[in-house]
């Protein structure tokens, strides 16, 4: 499943050169593909920082695919900040950018050849009752479907998070 | 919870901060925290003889027994 970029690439490349060939203009196939790949550019020059959340995950943004979580825990928010940033450091996950102010994180999967990669947005919030949530968002960067890595990114994490509070 | 971590009441009788601590025994100050607020959901024995050498005392005195069960 992480070889879809890789065909993705391959089919763009093939579509472009038939275009090509049947309108006999570089140009047609150029602007065919212009928005997709602007967007994929502009999404992996934007990913590293928290201002542009909301860009990411805007109901409007029909070509990301974006996947929600929420869990609980007795740990306090500001605690737990600081737990999640440490689980992220000794993980498979980027940490990419921390909003302390507002318990914020963004820390996402490495962009290369094969996968575009995905951001992944956590925000702590403390209840009534004194536990904490935390909302996990993960979003691809391009592609409206993640091929289940959004959902593998949360269990990717879950399990990090809980192995980390055998201590 | 039922079994609660008294660190802090040890830390205090050592006159011990927890950045200290957690330089001692190599576990993170994030860590000790957790734990010391009972938190963490389980402990590693090599963590536990760590501290209790650390802070020079029996693991009794760091982990209690409260039945919650009646309140």
């Amino acid at each position: 499943m992480n070889k879809v970029p890789l065909l993705f690439t391959l089919i763009f490349f093939v579509l472009y050169k038939v275009i090509n060939h049947y309108t006999g203009e570089t140009w047609i196939p150029l602007l065919v593909f212009v928005v997709p790949v602007g967007l994929l550019i502009v999404n992996l020059m934007i990913r590293k920082s928290l201002r542009y959340k909301s860009w990411f995950l805007s109901s409007l943004n029909i070509l990301l695919e974006r996947k929600s979580y929420s869990t609980k825990s007795e740990i306090s928010a500001d605690l737990l900040f600081d737990k999640i940033i440490e689980v992220i450091q000794e993980s498979e996950f980027q940490l990419l950018d921390t909003d302390k102010d507002s318990l914020r994180i963004l820390c996402g999967t490495s962009t290369n050849f094969l996968t575009w990669g995905e951001n992944i947005y956590i925000q702590i919030e403390t209840n009534e009752d004194d536990t904490t949530s935390i909302q996990f968002v993960s979003t691809t960067l391009f592609g409206g479907s993640s091929w289940k890595r959004n959902q593998n990114n949360y269990e990717s994490f879950i399990a990090s998070f809980e192995d980390s509070l055998t201590i | 919870m039922a079994i609660v971590v008294n660190l802090d009441v040890m830390l205090a009788k050592r006159k011990m901060q927890v950045k200290e601590l957690s330089a001692i025994v190599d576990v993170s100050v994030v860590n000790l925290s957790i734990l010391k607020q009972s938190k963490a959901k389980a402990i590693r024995f090599s963590t536990l003889e760590a501290i209790c050498k650390a802070l020079d005392c029996q693991p009794g005195d760091i982990l209690e027994f409260v039945d919650d069960t009646n309140t």
